[in-house]
């Protein structure tokens, strides 16, 4: 492994999903959201919308609430302190990436590895 | 296409997503557009009729009673086909970009402070318009409407050219209600034209509700699910 590719931040894959992360990018900007306006504003459909949810749900990041309005079930979700943290530090390493990317001698990389994110290639 | 080639996009598409989380209610534009279009009908009925006070009060009463009952439920019930948000009220933050770096929540929008506006408004507008004797005292309490408009112009937009021009609106708008307003102690108002530069600051509020309506059904309307690959 090559010095600038064992210097990378870790990079949480949990959120950089880009479907997940157009949620929390949602979720981090208000307090709490319901299930409707995350939909029409992601523009994911239902299914693949409920999946995300409840994987980030699981990873600890956010809370979703099920309440009754009208005999209809509303759900709510929102960003848990922990996701908000987790977010915070994925950016601060993307921050760092991009910078190590930016840094000379890492224009080119000798080597990809599959899978891992290749900062040298922007 | 590499993933970090794919960041700028992401990036983009996620301060579209912020922008418009944050602006939600803000961009509820149906709620004003009555307001506006209440005020200009009777501002035309004021100039273009002779139509005493004591009507045009009717008029107006008339307004209110028909759209608390029947106007509010039908906006609310269209809005709430976009779902909800709970309350944030975007940061005026001094030159500092929109970005999906910051994740730090907004303080709390205070509602108390609209309806104190509201208030303040329909005391000193309203009733100084519709008394129809001091038409330069009262036009110049259209400088209370920049209250509304001039916070808007500052927010820091993603680069949507739709949100951009938002703010382009809203930043004339804003002049218009300055100049039109400012212009009034230097230039003699007769009576037939004394209803103009509440007609003006009314359509320029109007334009302004609607564009953000029509914004908001732009940017939360249905489509093919969106890939972010």
């Amino acid at each position: 492994m090559t010095e600038p590719q064992r210097s990378m931040p870790e990079i949480d894959r949990t959120i950089h999903e880009p479907a997940r992360l157009a949620i929390l990018t949602v979720l981090a900007a208000c307090e709490r959201a319901d299930f409707l306006f995350i939909e029409r504003a992601t523009g994911l459909t239902r299914g693949n919308l409920s999946v995300q949810l409840t994987r980030l749900e699981e990873a600890g990041l956010i809370e979703i609430e099920k309440t009754i309005e009208r005999k209809r079930t509303l759900t709510t979700a929102a960003l848990v302190r922990r996701g908000r943290q987790a977010l915070d530090l994925y950016w601060q390493n993307m921050d760092e990436m991009r910078a190590a990317a930016r840094r000379p001698g890492n224009a080119k990389p000798a080597r990809r590895f599959p899978g891992k994110l290749s900062p040298a290639s922007s | 296409m590499t993933r970090t080639d794919a960041l700028p996009a992401t990036t983009h598409r996620g301060e579209e997503l912020r922008y418009v989380t944050e602006h939600f209610h803000d961009l509820q534009g149906l709620y004003f557009a009555w307001f506006w279009a209440g005020l200009l009908f009777l501002c035309f009925l004021s100039s273009s009729t002779h139509l005493s006070r004591g009507h045009v009060l009717i008029v107006a009463v008339s307004i209110i009673a028909l759209f608390l009952p029947v106007g509010v439920p039908c906006i609310h019930a269209w809005y709430k086909r976009y779902g909800m948000v709970q309350n944030r009220a975007p940061e005026i933050s001094e030159a500092k970009p929109l970005s999906i770096l910051d994740t730090k929540p907004a303080p709390r929008r205070t509602p108390v402070l609209f309806w104190a506006w509201l208030g303040i408004w329909a005391v000193f507008v309203g009733t100084g318009l519709f008394r129809g004797l001091d038409a330069h005292r009262s036009a110049l309490n259209l400088w209370i409407t920049l209250w509304l408009t001039l916070p808007r112009c500052f927010y820091p937009a993603p680069a949507n050219g739709f949100i951009q021009l938002r703010r382009a609106l809203y930043i004339a708008g804003s002049a218009a209600i300055f100049f039109a307003v400012l212009g009034v102690p230097f230039v003699p108002l007769l009576h037939s034209s004394k209803w103009l530069l509440p007609e003006i600051v009314c359509t320029t509020l109007l334009v302004l509700s609607l564009y953000d309506h029509w914004l908001l059904n732009h940017l939360l309307s249905a489509r093919p699910e969106v890939s972010y690959d």
